[in-house]
């Protein structure tokens, strides 16, 4: 498929005139079937088409490679999916500006699949880019906690953040031990992920780090109880009910004023949903 | 070697932790210290709200709030107060909001990919919420206020209201009735929506440059758990529901409106259809856009549709049809007409002071919700999906699971 022959294709896309309104399916089918037929060139010609913030000149591109994303998944095409999510992936890390590097990380976030996680691993550590590629392997999920890991000793701040948050979505136990030692970090926003995740994950060994984390005051402590709960929950899930239990037991306990009884409610319903006492019983 | 017990599931444990959640009600009550002068309302019955997201239908949703009960705004909060905030009275940051004890009710009315993180947030620091439709912007989002609801014991009520008709009609109370017997297998109703969708008055301008955001606005705080923009003037200020980043347009904006009382009628506010087909153009990956229509059929063959009119061939599968007692056996009617009519849903007020579910109780909400957000994801997609409402995936489509669950910026989590 010619420059030429990509361009035609895409200028039967609708005119934004100043919305969609004239949108012509009939027109616009037939022009992602033949961008899909073309493959890679295709590709990477509507890529070469972007432009940076400038929506005049590269709406169309835009819009024709999102509806090739939704195409790949309609028909099936597993091989299709996978060569452009990993032709999208391939213009990542280079010259390209930020702002087209991110659109296409949000591409790869609805088609990339394995087959990118490495790619995606190589732009974690910008802070420009951070946060499209944690959500494109939050998406991801097989084989993406592996980067992240990676990524996570050497990051900082808000990057820093993004990657704890994106191993607490994907539940990675293997986490546990480097999310473990950053629960006191010096960042109260970092400090609330880590112990999010470690909950997250259901983490029995964090359960005195997380209790701990209590004590904190204002919204550090709204989150810090509301990790203590979500851990518990995964621990009973989990089978861990002594472990859960000990939870719920010290929220009834530390959680003693007026303001915090619908704190002791929840802790109670937890105990009572695992078959469980306030007190324990010491046979 | 032992093998490992089988657990209930994390949903289930939530379930059954709620059942016991309206039997703390006594612990909550604050202990009446100051008597009333007459004909007042003692200061201890007095609620103090927080109303967050300050735009055009805030006042509105305070309101709505304020009914059946004593309410004093405390606090009011919103991102484009940079500059003007005293942190006493007017906040940019909700979470400075939640922290106050004195606030007893969150009153929300940001735009909707706030919606599910300040509701849940709101729980967890113990206030009973009243939030703006759409309850969500996702449907996994809408879940997990569910499950926060559940987990703190707190009353949720969305601010759409029309089911509260509904429920006093004679007629809408024998459809809910019929449907909710399990007597009627086979249902062939046809609920179409054919009008007030407003998909092109809400449809994106793609081609908008990017410019600088006005120094009063702080705009990574506006965009919260979506993606970081380059600010363009549309989408902040009610035009926000043309970018899927915040909304879904037109169907956003007015579906749960529409299918509030529906779900009510029909008896579905514990399930979500089955199918969903919708006729559209491929969409833009930014701006909502045109669509013709969507059809959804729920597992007893209950159908819903919502017809533009506005793009595209107009919907001609189904005509439209109602049920009554003539779709049940002589037998099967004399149970329904002997059956008691439903308990009345509660409002707002009442569900606070008693402590049961409001009548837009949180799943209920929820899954009027998933009507809009089941109907944008098949226009996004454009191809026949299939759900399970039960573990509210798609079956066998990998993408538009990845539409139910979308990953939040950090460091905003639910």
């Amino acid at each position: 498929m010619t420059t030429e022959e990509i361009q035609a294709a895409v200028a039967r896309f609708p005119d934004a005139t100043p919305v969609l309104s004239t949108a012509d399916k009939v027109a616009m089918d037939e022009s992602i079937a033949a961008l899909h037929k073309a493959g890679k060139p295709a590709i990477e010609g509507l890529i070469a088409m972007f432009v940076d913030r400038n929506p005049e000149v590269d709406c169309k591109a835009r819009h024709a490679l999102h509806a090739l994303v939704h195409h790949v998944w309609t028909i099936k095409d597993d091989a299709g999916r996978a060569l452009l999510a990993a032709t999208m992936a391939g213009a990542l890390g280079g010259e390209k500006p930020k702002e087209i590097q991110a659109f296409l990380l949000a591409q790869i976030q609805l088609c990339g699949s394995k087959e990118v996680v490495a790619a995606l691993g190589k732009v974690l550590l910008d802070p420009e880019l951070c946060d499209p590629a944690c959500a494109a392997l939050m998406a991801i999920r097989d084989g993406a906690a592996a980067p992240l890991r990676d990524a996570l000793p050497k990051a900082n701040g808000r990057v820093k953040l993004a990657i704890i948050q994106a191993l607490g979505a994907l539940k990675d136990a293997a986490a546990a031990p480097a999310l473990r030692a950053i629960v006191k970090d010096e960042d109260r926003d970092t400090r609330i992920a880590a112990c999010w995740a470690l909950a997250s994950i259901g983490d029995a060994t964090a359960i005195d780090l997380l209790t701990a984390a209590t004590a904190s005051e204002g919204w550090e402590q709204i989150k810090s109880v509301k990790n203590c709960l979500v851990l518990a929950e995964n621990l009973a899930a989990a089978g861990k009910k002594s472990e859960a239990a000990k939870i719920y037991r010290h929220l009834h306990a530390s959680r003693s004023g007026a303001k915090d009884a619908y704190i002791r409610d929840a802790a109670m319903r937890g105990l009572s949903a695992i078959n469980m006492k306030l007190k324990e019983t010491v046979s | 070697m032992t093998t490992p017990k089988k657990n209930v599931t994390r949903r289930r444990f939530l379930k059954t932790s709620a059942a016991a959640a309206t039997v703390p009600a006594m612990f909550h009550i604050v202990p009446r210290h100051c008597v009333a002068q007459s004909g007042k309302t003692p200061p201890s019955e007095t609620l103090g709200a927080a109303l967050i997201g300050c735009g055009g239908r805030s006042r509105g949703t305070l309101g709505e709030a304020s009914k059946g009960h004593a309410v004093e705004l405390r606090a009011e909060c919103d991102v484009k107060w940079v500059g003007s905030a005293d942190n006493k009275k007017r906040y940019t940051d909700f979470r400075r909001v939640l922290e106050r004890d004195d606030i007893d009710i969150a009153v929300i009315a940001t735009p909707p990919h706030w919606h599910a993180l300040i509701t849940i947030a709101a729980m967890e620091a113990g206030k009973d919420v009243l939030c703006e439709k759409p309850m969500t912007r996702t449907i996994a989002e809408g879940r997990a206020v569910v499950e926060a609801s559940n987990r703190y014991g707190r009353i949720f009520q969305i601010g759409t209201f029309g089911r509260f008709g509904s429920s006093k009609n004679k007629d809408k109370i024998l459809q809910h009735k019929i449907m909710r017997s399990g007597l009627l297998t086979d249902c062939k109703a046809v609920h179409i929506k054919n009008s007030a969708l407003k998909v092109k008055e809400w449809s994106g301008k793609p081609l908008l440059k990017p410019g600088n955001p006005p120094p009063n606005l702080d705009w990574d705080m506006y965009c919260g758990p979506s993606p970081l923009k380059p600010y363009v003037h549309e989408r902040f200020g009610g035009s926000h529901r043309k970018y899927w980043d915040y909304e879904g347009g037109g169907l956003s904006d007015m579906g749960q409106h529409h299918f509030d009382p529906t779900q009510w009628e029909f008896g579905k506010d514990d399930t979500s259809p089955v199918s969903i087909e919708a006729y559209a153009p491929p969409p833009h990956p930014e701006c909502t856009a045109m669509w013709g229509w969507v059809e959804m059929v729920f597992a007893d063959g209950l159908t819903y549709v919502l017809d533009s009119g506005e793009w595209g061939e107009p919907y001609s599968r189904k005509k439209a049809r109602g049920v009554s007692l003539k779709d049940l056996s002589p037998e099967d009617q004399a149970k329904i007409i002997a059956m008691p009519d439903p308990d009345p849903l509660l409002t707002f007020a009442e569900a606070v002071k008693t402590r049961k579910p409001a009548g837009g109780n949180a799943e209920a909400a929820h899954r009027a919700a998933c009507i809009v957000n089941l109907a944008n994801i098949g226009i996004r997609l454009g191809r026949k999906l299939n759900y399970d409402p039960v573990k509210e995936v798609f079956i066998g489509d990998e993408e538009a699971n990845r539409l139910v669950h979308q990953p939040m910026r950090a460091p905003w989590h639910v």
